[in-house]
């Protein structure tokens, strides 16, 4: 990255101090420097002066930075964690939606306590995504096709055994530009028609596709980040939606046992 | 800039998010964190994690035992969870009081429990004998909304004050 020196650059008044410093009896005092001490002692304070101008100089130029600029190490546009932090919020806030859809149309606690926990949680990561761009210097929205980052980790996908083609076939936009596993509009309106048991059902039957696609993003997020923090993000929220799919499965099949049961 | 330095191979990131503690915690890994509304017998007492209900405890100070279904949940979500023994003087319980933060962090008395007080966060657990000891400060720093937790963030109110029956009444 480029590092403008400008005219108060901290730099250059580290090495004006030093000069001061180290000149200063010199201009005071006449030639006093050159006086008092032996040529060989004198060499040592200027050598030591100059090393240790160097090293301010050095570390001048590791610790500061123009704030305008990125870190260097931060992910640049066209990075998979760039696009991971974009759709990902896209993907979390169509949940965040359903869930809040369902808490409202049902009085199971059991169903408003995992809606609460979705949209909170996945609110607040949208919060953590929307952040790290922030950081990075790069916009919230790209000129990208939504996936695309993805693009490496598909191509990997499909060079191994093809144990993953399923997964690779539901890995693709719809054709309404729809990020795998998102609700279509008709999927939401349908939802928002409905009240109790049914919007439970739905709401499970969505939000299970919703999530199945979010662990397949996140995981290629973990595995194409050069960054710690998204590793480590994208890896505990793959965790945490599985945990949540399982959940989901077997409230499902509550409710289709009760409603054999029922008759 | 330290990060590329490691190659620009995400394998070797260092995930853990942890700093170096001068002092030893039990560490749990590969906790499951699947929902369940029934009891759980928990390996720890107290539990650092596992299973849990899907129904979390609200953060703050509890003046009564709580169930371990319900705060389980809110450890995954980054709270800390201080427990001390119903013998404990009035005057530590006033003390770990005034520790305790007003947001993701529980505070409450638990009978079965190896040392006059213990500190948990999700997969990580010390023992303290004192309220006074500075150990508890600085795991709290350490692991609350941090660690292994696996939602850090996520709410740790609106949800239940310990009197909600696991299968949600």
């Amino acid at each position: 990255m480029r590092r403008r020196f400008r005219r108060d650059n901290p730099a250059r008044r580290g090495l004006g101090v030093a000069r001061a410093v180290s000149w200063g009896p010199a201009t005071s005092g006449g030639d006093a420097l050159e006086e008092t001490v032996p040529n060989w002692r004198r060499a040592t304070i200027l050598l030591a002066v100059a090393v240790a101008a160097l090293a301010a100089m050095l570390l001048v130029t590791v610790t500061t930075h123009d704030p305008d600029e990125a870190d260097s190490a931060f992910p640049v546009e066209g990075s998979a964690d760039a696009g991971f932090a974009r759709d990902m919020q896209v993907h979390h806030a169509q949940a965040v939606e359903m869930a809040l859809l369902v808490r409202d149309r049902t009085t199971d606690p059991i169903i408003r306590a995992i809606a609460y926990d979705i949209a909170t949680a996945q609110q607040q990561q949208i919060g953590q995504m929307f952040a790290w761009l922030e950081l990075w210097r790069l916009p919230q929205t790209s000129t990208d096709e939504p996936m695309a980052w993805m693009a490496p980790s598909m191509e990997a996908m499909e060079q191994s055994d093809g144990e993953h083609s399923a997964t690779l076939n539901d890995m693709t936009l719809a054709p309404d530009g729809r990020m795998p596993g998102m609700a279509s509009a008709e999927d939401l309106a349908r939802l928002s028609d409905l009240e109790g048991v049914s919007a439970e059902e739905l709401f499970l039957a969505l939000m299970i596709r919703h999530h199945e696609a979010g662990v397949v993003m996140a995981e290629a997020a973990a595995t194409l980040t050069t960054q710690a923090p998204v590793r480590k993000f994208a890896l505990t929220l793959a965790a945490a939606q599985r945990a949540e799919i399982k959940q989901m499965l077997a409230l499902q099949q509550d409710r289709t046992s009760s409603t054999q049961s029922n008759g | 800039m330290v990060l590329l330095q490691r190659g620009g191979d995400s394998g070797d990131l260092d995930t853990s998010g942890e700093g170096a503690l001068p002092f030893e915690v039990a560490e749990y890994d590969d906790l499951s964190s699947v929902h369940v509304t029934t009891p759980v017998d928990y390996d720890q007492s107290p539990p650092v994690g596992g299973p849990h209900n899907p129904i979390w405890l609200n953060c703050g100070t509890y003046p009564n035992p709580i169930p371990n279904e319900n705060v389980v949940h809110s450890m995954e979500h980054g709270a800390v969870w201080i427990t001390y023994v119903p013998t404990l003087e009035d005057a530590q319980v006033v003390a770990l009081e005034a520790i305790t933060p007003s947001t993701f962090a529980v505070l409450s008395p638990y009978a079965d429990q190896g040392s006059p007080i213990v500190v948990s966060a999700w997969g990580r657990q010390m023992e303290a004998d004192s309220a006074r000891d500075p150990r508890i400060s600085e795991f709290i720093s350490e692991f609350r909304l941090g660690g292994v937790a696996p939602e850090p963030g996520a709410s740790c109110d609106g949800a239940s004050d310990g009197t909600i029956p696991l299968d949600g009444g």
